[in-house]
């Protein structure tokens, strides 16, 4: 084998292991910055860095509609993302670390929700949306908080116990 | 020609077992080394104890070891030490399991840490402890081959033409041939380019699958974003009816992605029964998830990385991006292509 194949597959099996065995810390790792940032967005415009700010507006265009109306506003400043998206990240984050805080403190297992659940926590969620989306009534800041951190949690309670037994 | 793995019985000269498909010693791909794992100590822990009493080079004193199982004992240990190990340990009533180097199930635990191992499930040990994924030569195998600068650029330029579709469907073709080459452990994974009719017929099916698996994620994104349009231009009451229902696509675009998820494992029960029906069967997919987690996820994170990878090619007058592309979804099938063989025929 010559050496930058060499090279090449040492690398890959680096990589992989690296991605095996911190795959938990880089999931948490990635929610932490999204949260982190659209808080941190409203908090630099308040500060009086609004070029940054509305960098973080733009990028996380991405991510949500960012309806002023349905956003949050702290520091007298709209949050980046939707109060629904913020739960559903929030919560996904917070099971993220709770997993990681259970797996290095006890030898149980953590036990994933069956895929069914899942589907029953998202149920408020649709039907928040659609009853909205269709003009029947209009959702409340409350009501979005609460759906979507059903749905992060379900998320969660689903896909890291999954992981974990699979890695 | 008896398989260290399962004890099938194969004709002399096959590269895996017809059974468990693990390597059989021969070729290539014949991994030199075993992890051994004990699964289970099974009724009698104290005779495991005995058994594993003064054995050279175990990651922890035996009745440590033993109190963990599920957890290798031993590390990269040749192929007779492994086998004869086992065998002892076996005979002592404990359930154990020969890894292959570089398995996943080394790569995830290091030497054993009190918190890590979890109990045996309750179904008994997944397959996926015994499963042998090679992440190394997915990045590796592409170099190795003689004219792999030549390949890569003639695939580079199918990739400039991938907008004219055709493009694309030949360079899937080359893929899907490259995933079949492993599948069956050829030594030569990287075709030649010389049938490129070939590719375009061997690419159709498979690339018809990918786009059916992408447009979940693709059709809303592109829908939300012609209707929010709409609706800055209409201003009206017809306007906010359109950014609503684009509200609606951009949240079902989250579904699409779940579904993005399915593609490989898609792609491999195609690869595996050559039937573009079976890129469908759910059943049979979520099987092969479900069956193989551990070397799933990974192929999914190391190619998502691959991906990303395959973008740094941008630094050379973006044109570059195309070739390192080519390279990166070739390691990619490559990884689906041991998935693959991984899977075998039943499921």
């Amino acid at each position: 084998m010559n050496p930058f194949a060499r090279g090449m597959e040492r690398f890959g099996e680096n990589l992989a292991r690296l991605l095996a065995r911190h795959w938990l810390g880089l999931m948490n790792g990635v929610l932490l910055v999204i949260t982190g940032l659209s808080l941190l967005a409203p908090y630099l415009e308040y500060a009086g860095h609004p070029i940054p700010g509305l960098l973080i507006h733009k990028a996380f265009r991405l991510l949500c509609h960012q309806k002023p109306e349905r956003c949050f506003f702290i520091f007298g400043h709209q949050m980046a993302v939707c109060s629904r998206c913020f739960a559903v990240y929030s919560s996904f984050l917070t099971v993220g670390l709770a997993f990681g805080a259970w797996r290095s403190l006890t030898k149980r297992r953590w036990e994933e929700i069956p895929l069914w659940s899942l589907g029953v926590l998202a149920l408020p969620m649709v039907l928040d949306g659609l009853t909205q989306l269709m003009g029947l009534r209009e959702s409340t800041q409350v009501l979005r908080t609460i759906t979507g951190t059903l749905v992060g949690a379900g998320v969660g309670l689903f896909v890291y116990p999954f992981l974990g037994r699979a890695f | 020609m008896i398989c260290p793995k399962c004890g099938n019985e194969n004709p002399e000269g096959s590269q895996y077992c017809g059974k468990c498909w693990a390597p059989l010693g021969t070729g290539e791909w014949a991994p030199t080394e075993y992890d051994v794992k004990l699964v289970s100590a099974g009724a009698n822990p104290q005779a495991v104890i005995a058994a594993l009493a003064g054995v050279p080079g175990l990651l922890s004193d035996p009745e440590h070891l033993v109190s963990l199982a599920p957890c290798v004992i031993l590390r990269s240990a040749p192929a007779q030490v492994a086998q004869d190990l086992a065998a002892k340990l076996e005979l002592a009533g404990a359930q154990v399991d020969l890894v292959a180097k570089v398995s996943l199930a080394a790569m995830a635990e290091e030497a054993p840490q009190p918190e890590a191992p979890a109990p045996p499930a309750p179904q008994g040990p997944t397959p996926a402890s015994g499963a042998q994924m090679d992440y190394g030569k997915a990045f590796s195998f592409f170099f190795e081959d003689k004219e792999w600068l030549k390949k890569m650029l003639i695939g580079g330029v199918f990739n400039l033409l991938a907008f004219v579709v055709i493009g694309a469907i030949i360079n899937m073709g080359y893929f899907i041939r490259v995933m079949r080459n492993v599948r069956d452990g050829l030594e030569e994974v990287l075709p030649d380019w010389e049938n490129i009719g070939g590719f375009l017929s061997d690419g159709m099916a498979p690339w018809g699958i990918t786009i059916i698996y992408s447009l979940p994620s693709l059709i809303p994104s592109l829908v939300a974003n012609v209707l929010s349009t709409f609706g800055e231009v209409i201003k009206k009451d017809a306007g906010t009816a359109f950014s609503a229902l684009s509200l609606c696509c951009s949240c079902v675009s989250f579904l699409g992605y779940a579904f993005l998820i399915l593609a490989p494992a898609a792609l491999v029960n195609y690869a595996r029964t050559e039937s573009f029906g079976a890129a469908f069967r759910f059943t049979e997919i979520f099987k092969i998830i479900k069956k193989y987690p551990g070397p799933y996820v990974l192929t999914l994170l190391v190619s998502v990385a691959l991906h990303i990878l395959g973008g740094f090619g941008v630094i050379a007058c973006c044109i570059g991006a195309l070739v390192t592309y080519f390279w990166s979804t070739c390691a990619s099938y490559h990884l689906y292509g041991q998935l693959c063989r991984l899977v075998g025929e039943e499921i």
